[in-house]
């Protein structure tokens, strides 16, 4: 790792710092990471007054999606996408749904997962 | 033995040649200095002579055109005089050396200081894309809020190693598209010691030239820095369409301000910078400046000062009985580590 570093392979860091995002927050403790989230009916026009990653997450929210994949949607890291979106759980506009319940990506690949069993 | 007793000589010419010069020193009110204020003054020379060099806008001094005596320079003016400004941040004790730093620099200092800083920037550049890797994968709220106060404090670092390029006259990188003013702010806000704390109105849709986006958001972090170290949550930064130009608007400010740093910067960028009123610091880029200026003269809304809002950035965390407290991981002007304060994303203020 050490000399990986030293022979350059990162990028320039970003402009625009994740820090910014999140006001500095990191606490996101009211969202697990392994969280489902959705919109809620209406959101859309409130999360208008949100920033663009905001915004950005809500649009990805019709329906119900893990923290993992609306971070390859945003392309912002984890930790930063568990805080916007616990802001917007707190301001109404998602909601985290029962643990129990699954979103569509992961039901689908249950259902493969049982299909490939049967092979 | 004979090339010894040949080269004796020189070398003793050349030890006369450095004391005569050394015992010549001086201007002719001061007389000549002491060898231990003459070595203190050397190097003290060495660097505010160079800094007052560079903020001057990188005109090269040969040794046959030198400057004239500081004594007979017109007292340091902040805002018409970038040189004599830098110098006049420094402690007297540095800037007294400066004074006389014509008659001592050696051209190659603006060269030898651009070439640390140009050498520094990549390093700092590393660290930074080390912690945007770091970031993305670390799961544990502490251990990212230790890495958001790393990346503050290296992401202020490689602004000051920008500001001393560009002060030293290096153009910045033309690469790339329209860099939009919110991409600027937000960049600006990340580089400021209490970013967190700035109150921030509506961003028009204007893009800056890509070779002006982060020379510019270094003024602006130079400027809320300067405007009040100690109460940053004063601090409300406004964006405005005037005609084809832009002005930021820094209200808040805190009198004395020092902006030497800010003054020579935007002589640098051609940016004029409005001070006529103490409370507030303005910066007018001219239509030049942006991309599409044609956007920015749009007819503008009674109810607010730009038609078109992009965004907003991090509002000040102004009081609301709905809020609730959030750990904050972020760190001051001293460097130390501040939690608890409360976040409010959504409800921002528009009323700018």
């Amino acid at each position: 790792m050490t000399a990986s570093y030293a022979e350059g392979r990162h990028r320039p860091g970003r402009r625009v710092r994740s820090y910014v995002l999140t006001g500095g927050r990191t606490d996101a403790s009211g969202v697990p990471e392994d969280a489902t989230v959705v919109r809620v009916d209406g959101a859309s026009a409130r999360a208008r007054d949100g920033s663009r990653e905001h915004q950005a997450l809500v649009a990805c929210c019709e329906a119900p999606q893990t923290l993992a994949v609306l971070q390859r949607s945003v392309r912002l890291p984890l930790g930063v996408v568990r805080v916007l979106v616990d802001e917007l759980v707190t301001e109404g506009v998602l909601r985290l749904m029962d643990p129990g319940a699954q979103p569509q990506e992961l039901a689908e690949l249950d259902r493969r997962l049982v299909n490939a069993r049967r092979l | 033995m004979r090339r010894r007793t040949s080269g004796l000589p020189v070398a003793m010419t050349l030890a006369a040649l450095v004391l005569a010069g050394v015992l010549l020193d001086g201007s002719p009110s001061q007389g000549p200095r002491a060898p231990l204020a003459l070595t203190s003054g050397l190097l003290g020379i060495g660097l505010a002579g160079a800094i007052s060099r560079i903020s001057r806008g990188g005109r090269e001094q040969s040794r046959s055109d030198p400057e004239p005596p500081a004594a007979a320079a017109p007292p340091p003016d902040a805002a018409s005089a970038p040189a004599d400004a830098i110098a006049g941040t420094m402690s007297p004790v540095e800037h007294e050396p400066a004074a006389h730093a014509a008659s001592w620099e050696a051209p190659g200092e603006r060269e030898l200081l651009m070439r640390v800083a140009a050498r520094q920037l990549p390093l700092v550049e590393r660290v930074l894309g080390v912690l945007d890797e770091l970031e993305e994968s670390e799961r544990d709220a502490e251990h990212l809020a230790e890495l958001f106060v790393l990346d503050q404090l290296v992401t202020r670092m490689r602004r000051d190693a920008e500001v001393l390029l560009v002060l030293g006259g290096r153009s910045a990188s033309s690469v790339g598209g329209p860099v939009p003013l919110l991409a600027v702010m937000r960049a600006a806000l990340a580089e400021v010691a209490e970013f967190d704390a700035i109150s921030l109105g509506r961003i028009p849709t204007v893009a800056v030239r890509a070779e002006l986006a982060a020379p510019l958001s270094h003024l602006v972090a130079e400027v809320i820095d300067a405007a009040a170290p100690d109460e940053t949550a004063a601090l409300r930064v406004d964006e405005r369409c005037e005609g084809e130009s832009l002005a930021v608007t820094v209200t808040g400010v805190r009198g004395g301000a020092d902006l030497a740093v800010a003054h020579a910067l935007a002589a640098r960028l051609e940016v004029e910078l409005d001070t006529t009123d103490p409370s507030r610091v303005t910066l007018n880029l001219p239509a030049g400046a942006l991309v599409h200026p044609a956007a920015c003269a749009a007819p503008t809304s009674p109810a607010g000062p730009a038609p078109h809002v992009l965004d907003t950035l991090p509002a000040r965390q102004t009081g609301s009985p709905q809020q609730t407290e959030r750990p904050v991981a972020r760190v001051g002007g001293s460097g130390q580590r501040l939690v608890a304060r409360p976040a409010r994303r959504l409800a921002q203020e528009r009323d700018s």
